[in-house]
Formats: C-alpha cells, sequence, structure tokens
C-alpha cells in the first residue's frame, strides 16, 4: 500500500483520504480491525504521528472507533459509510462534470457517452 | 523536562561566529528535520549536543542535565563520516556497543545486519564506504535511546540505499524517542517529519510544524525552503 | 567503565609492539647462541649483528611504545574515532585514567622485556662477576647495594620515560585546542610542557638550595660534594620529579575535562 504523497499537501489529510477510500471501497470492511498506527506507519512510509492525526479525524467523522486495548476499528454503522460512500461519489462526479462543461459537453451528451463507454469496451 | 533545550547558544573557532544565539526545545516523540544548506551550522549544532565541541557561551540541556555521561546514555548519535575502528571486525564492533551503552539491543542489531546480508566476521576496513555507513546506521538504530541525531543519514547515496536508511529509521526508532535529521535534500525525507528546523548562517531562522507549514504556505517544505534562500 | 577502557587499549598497544617483542628475544636468543661458538670468525661476526639487532630492537620496543601511546591517544580522542570515544557514556577522566595506566602498564612491560632480553642474551657467570666488578665500587661509594643502586637507575628511567610520554599528551591536548596547525602545536607544548616539567625539578632543587649550603655546592662549586649531600640530592629530585609526574596528570586531567574541539 506505499502511497506517493504529494509533498505540497499536509501528509495527514492524504492519509485520511487514503484510508477513507479504503474503507468505503470495503477494503476494510465495517467492524475490522484497522492496523496499529506504527504499522500503518512504516506501511505508508509516513510518520506514525502523522497516521495518529489521521486516525483522529477519521474518529471525528465518526468512521473509525477505539476500543481502548485492542485498537482501531472500522465503524460498524454501514449507514454512515455508505453515507460517506454517496458523499465522495458525488465530489468525484461534480468535478467530472465541471471539467465536460468546460469542454462545452451538457449533462445528456455526458450521460450518452458514459453510456457508449460500456458499449465501446 | 523537555527531552532537548539549547539556551542562547553560541559557538565561535577564534573570530568566526558559527552559532548565533540558538534558542531550541526538542520534544519527545517526534521527527524533527534539521535543514539548511550546506556549511551552515547543523553539524556544529550536533556536535555540540555530543560533547564533541566546547559551547562558547550558552547552555545545552538534555533532559534538564548538562552535557555528559547522563545525556550520552540517552542519546544515539550518527555522524556524517565512518567513525569506527576499522580494524575491527563487525562482530567485534557489536560486542564493543554491547559494552559500553546498557541501552543496546545485541539482538536487534544482528537480526538487521542479517538483513543486510552482510558477513559478521569482516572487518570494517575491508568493506565499501558505504556497507560501512548501513553498518554505523544498524548500530545507532538498536540503542533504546530516547534522543537519535542521524548527521545527514542521506548525503550521497543512491535511491534504494536511500529507502532503506528510512524504513531502517522509522521501523526502529524507540518508542516516545525523538529523531532528529540533519540534511540538506529536503524532498527525500519532508514526508516522515514532523516538524521541521530551518538554520541558516549560524541562526535558527524557522521553527515549525511540517502539515501547519504546507498548509500556510500551500507548498511543499522543499519548495518553501528554496524559497526562502534562494538556492 | 575503566576496566572495559583498559582493555581495548591495552590490546591495541601491544598488538603492535609484541612484534618487537618477538624480534627482540629472538635476536637475543641468536646473539646468545653465537656468541657460545669462540672460534668461529663467521660465527662471531653473525653474533655481533645479532647483538646489534637485538638492542636496536629493544630500543624500538621503547620507542615504540611510547609512539604508539601518542597515536593512539590522538586517534581515539580527537580523529574520526573521538565521535564513538567521546559519545561514550564515560567521564573525560576515566577516559584519561585509563591512557594513563595503559602507558604504565605497557612501559614497565617493555622495560621487563629489555631485561629479559638482556639477560637472555648475556647471562653466564663470568658476565655477572663482571658486571658486579663494575658497579660494586659506585655502590659502595654511596653505601648501598647493586641491587639498590640498579633499582634506583631503572626508576629514574622509568620516570623518564614515563613523564617524556605524558609530556606528550599534555601536547597532544592543548595542541588540539587550537584552531590550526594542530599537529605542529602538539609537538611545541608537548616539547614545552617537557622542558616546563625538567625546570621545576631544577627549580625546587635551587630553592632548596637557597636555604642548604651543603645543596648550594651544586650549583655554584666545582668540588667534590660528599655522599650524603649527593643521596639526600637524589632523594629530592626523585620524589620531585616523581611529584611532577603526578601533577602532570591532575594537569592534563584538568585540561580534558574542560572539553575537545573534534574536526
Amino acid at each position: 500500500m506505499a502511497v506517493d504523497f504529494e509533498n505540497s499537501i499536509p501528509i495527514y489529510l492524504q492519509v485520511v483520504e487514503q484510508l477513507k477510500s479504503d474503507i468505503i471501497s470495503g477494503k476494510f470492511s465495517a467492524g475490522e480491525r484497522l492496523p496499529s498506527v506504527r504499522d500503518l506507519a512504516l506501511q505508508l512510509k509516513v510518520n506514525p504521528n502523522t497516521v495518529q492525526k489521521a486516525f483522529t479525524e477519521l474518529e471525528d467523522m465518526g468512521l473509525v472507533f477505539t476500543e481502548r486495548t485492542n485498537g482501531k476499528f472500522v465503524t460498524e454503522d454501514i449507514a454512515l459509510i455508505a453515507k460517506h460512500k454517496q458523499e465522495h461519489a458525488d465530489i468525484i462526479t461534480q468535478k467530472y462534470m465541471k471539467t465536460m462543461e468546460k469542454i462545452g459537453f451538457d449533462k445528456s451528451e455526458v450521460i450518452f457517452l458514459i453510456n457508449n463507454l460500456g458499449g465501446n469496451r | 523536562m523537555e527531552l532537548l533545550q539549547c539556551i542562547d547558544l553560541n559557538k565561535s573557532f577564534g573570530e568566526k561566529k558559527i552559532l548565533k544565539n540558538v534558542n531550541l526545545t526538542i520534544p519527545r516523540g517526534k521527527i524533527i528535520g534539521l535543514l539548511g544548506k550546506n556549511g551552515t551550522g547543523k553539524t556544529t549544532l550536533i556536535k555540540l549536543i555530543n560533547d564533541l565541541l566546547t559551547i562558547s557561551s550558552g547552555q545545552i540541556l538534555v533532559n534538564g542535565n548538562p552535557i555528559g555521561v547522563e545525556s550520552k546514555k540517552v542519546i544515539s548519535y550518527l555522524p556524517e563520516r565512518t567513525y569506527l575502528d576499522k580494524g575491527m571486525t563487525v562482530e567485534k564492533t557489536v560486542e564493543y556497543f554491547a559494552k559500553f551503552y546498557d541501552n543496546f539491543d545485541s539482538e536487534k542489531a544482528y537480526k538487521l545486519l542479517k538483513e543486510l546480508g552482510l558477513d559478521t566476521h569482516q572487518k570494517l576496513a575491508k568493506m565499501s564506504k558505504g556497507m560501512q555507513e548501513k553498518v554505523q546506521l544498524v548500530l545507532v538504530m538498536s540503542r533504546n535511546a530516547e534522543l537519535y541525531i542521524l548527521d545527514e543519514p542521506l548525503g550521497g547515496v543512491d535511491p534504494a540505499t536511500r529507502e532503506y536508511i528510512l524504513d531502517t529509521i522509522l521501523t526502529n526508532f524507540n518508542d516516545g524517542a525523538s529523531v532528529i535529521i540533519s540534511t540538506h535534500l529536503i524532498s527525500d525525507i519532508e514526508c516522515i517529519l514532523d516538524s521541521v528546523i530551518f538554520i541558516d548562517n549560524g541562526e535558527i531562522i524557522l521553527t515549525a510544524e511540517t502539515d501547519e507549514l504546507r498548509n500556510r504556505e500551500n507548498a511543499s517544505i522543499d519548495e518553501i525552503f528554496r524559497r526562502m534562500f534562494k538556492c | 567503565m575503566l576496566k572495559k577502557l583498559l582493555n581495548y587499549d591495552l590490546k591495541s598497544i601491544f598488538k603492535v609492539i609484541i612484534i618487537f617483542y618477538i624480534l627482540a628475544i629472538f635476536f637475543g636468543i641468536l646473539t646468545r647462541v653465537f656468541f657460545g661458538f669462540r672460534n668461529s670468525l663467521v660465527l662471531e661476526i653473525l653474533g655481533k649483528i645479532s647483538q646489534g639487532a637485538a638492542i636496536s630492537m629493544m630500543c624500538s620496543t621503547l620507542i615504540n611504545n611510547i609512539m604508539r601511546m601518542w597515536v593512539r591517544f590522538k586517534a581515539h580522542f580527537y580523529s574520526d574515532e573521538a565521535y564513538l570515544t567521546h559519545t561514550l557514556p564515560i567521564k573525560k577522566e576515566t577516559h584519561y585514567l585509563a591512557k594513563f595506566l595503559t602507558a604504565i602498564i605497557t612501559l614497565f612491560v617493555s622495560f621487563a622485556l629489555v631485561f629479559l632480553v638482556l639477560f637472555t642474551a648475556y647471562y653466564s657467570k663470568e658476565n655477572l662477576l663482571v658486571f658486579k666488578n663494575l658497579l660494586l665500587p659506585v655502590a659502595e661509594a654511596y653505601d648501598s647495594t647493586i641491587v639498590g643502586l640498579i633499582a634506583l637507575l631503572v626508576f629514574v628511567l622509568f620516570l623518564e620515560f614515563f613523564n617524556i610520554l605524558q609530556c606528550g599528551f599534555t601536547g597532544i591536548i592543548l595542541g588540539n585546542r587550537m584552531n590550526n596547525a594542530k599537529t605542529g602545536f602538539s609537538v611545541l607544548f608537548g616539547a614545552v610542557a617537557f622542558f616546563v616539567s625538567q625546570a621545576i625539578v631544577l627549580a625546587v632543587l635551587f630553592l632548596i638550595a637557597l636555604f642548604n649550603t651543603e645543596f648550594m655546592n651544586l650549583f655554584v662549586t666545582n668540588t667534590t660534594l660528599n655522599v650524603q649531600t649527593i643521596k639526600s640530592m637524589i632523594c629530592v629530585a626523585i620524589s620531585c620529579y616523581t611529584l611532577v609526574s603526578v601533577l602532570g596528570c591532575v594537569t592534563n586531567i584538568y585540561l580534558f575535562k574542560k572539553g575537545v574541539n573534534v574536526d
């Protein structure tokens, strides 16, 4: 899971994004135990404090919770994960639409493109 | 009690002032980059902390004590040169460290040396400089220290070695310990740093948390450094 | 910690001078063997050669002993290796003391070796007799024994060698406090330290002489002094020299404790 980080953006935010996408994609499923701070830091090749900070951020979002002795787990609240997944998808779609609008496509044309994309494969 | 504190620290050689009024506090549990161009006082500061230079004026406190036996027990230092007795074998060198440092973990050292695929019966003199530097790093990181001070650990090494060095540092530093890494190659290590200290012309010109700094300046530490020093 | 340091220091010195020990003993034995045959010119020449070699090896042993100590002192405290030495959790005075004791022990062993070689090469009943007859009048003149005389001579010689060695340490410590030309200054300060140590002994003798007319005769007249005066003078001089050596050690520790500036 080594990730190339963009040095101009706070690293912990990038770790948050990385973990969030792992959770909503189901790579870490609901209720699953997450790797320890130290292990994750080694995998990602970042500072343990950065991972800790990212975990805190995810806990604030409610996606991760700490069991005092056992470590950190993905939330069991499937609805919450779904909500984050939806939000995430929305953000990406909005970005995509903006780009497409810039080069002169409207919504129906985009839908047409997407539908055709499947057909051309 | 702060782990390391420099108070109004000055160092001069004759008329030449190398460090000017350095005030610095290093907390526990952080990885800190000591960043500056070559010849700006990084190594001088590090040598002062390690009792290799005499202080001209000011104070250095480690856990509240001046530099001495107590500070040396908790600081594990990697100089920017090969400094071991080259007539000794790797095995003898490990033995030497184990004898003199109570917090040296021989098992860990042997494990790491084995990973390097090293013949421990070989004399240091017979090894390449790069290999000697790796052995030194292994020895330094095999101590359960409170403060690791690594002077230019990445100077002049290839990308694979760089990765090995960073991995070794990240994997092996003691829980709750701090690491000071001095370097002028910022982009290689900036993603593992908690905070940075910029030093130029013997003066500390900036200390900051890395992520805060990135947020504030909207740029990488490397870029910020270049902007500041126009190099 | 002192014991551990001493262990490494002794090994590092003996590792080198043991070669000279072996060679000296080897030539000592050869000398004896060749001198055993008195009727062959060739063997006698070989004997003379071995004798020369043995003597030069004995000198080399002592010279190398001192040089190795200086080299080790500099390497350990002021070169690349100093980066490890000074970051070990050991007090500066303990570091110095290890070198001090190493100097005494190695010099002692080297002295013993010189005697061993002399004994191997020359010991025989006749030679011993010649030697005794040579020393007896001197010993008797100072109403002492031969053994006492030899012991005194050896002690003074040992003290002298040790003082040279320690003045070298002083030179290295002071020389390395300079910002450049450290080696040059080391030699200079070492020589100065040696002359100062000699001057102190002489000055003390002179001071005593100011209050003691018997002693004063040493400085102002050519007349032979009486044996008792010479004896007490030797006593004073030797104790004074011993004291100066101890003082040198204390000074060195004091200077060394002030800290080092390693390049």
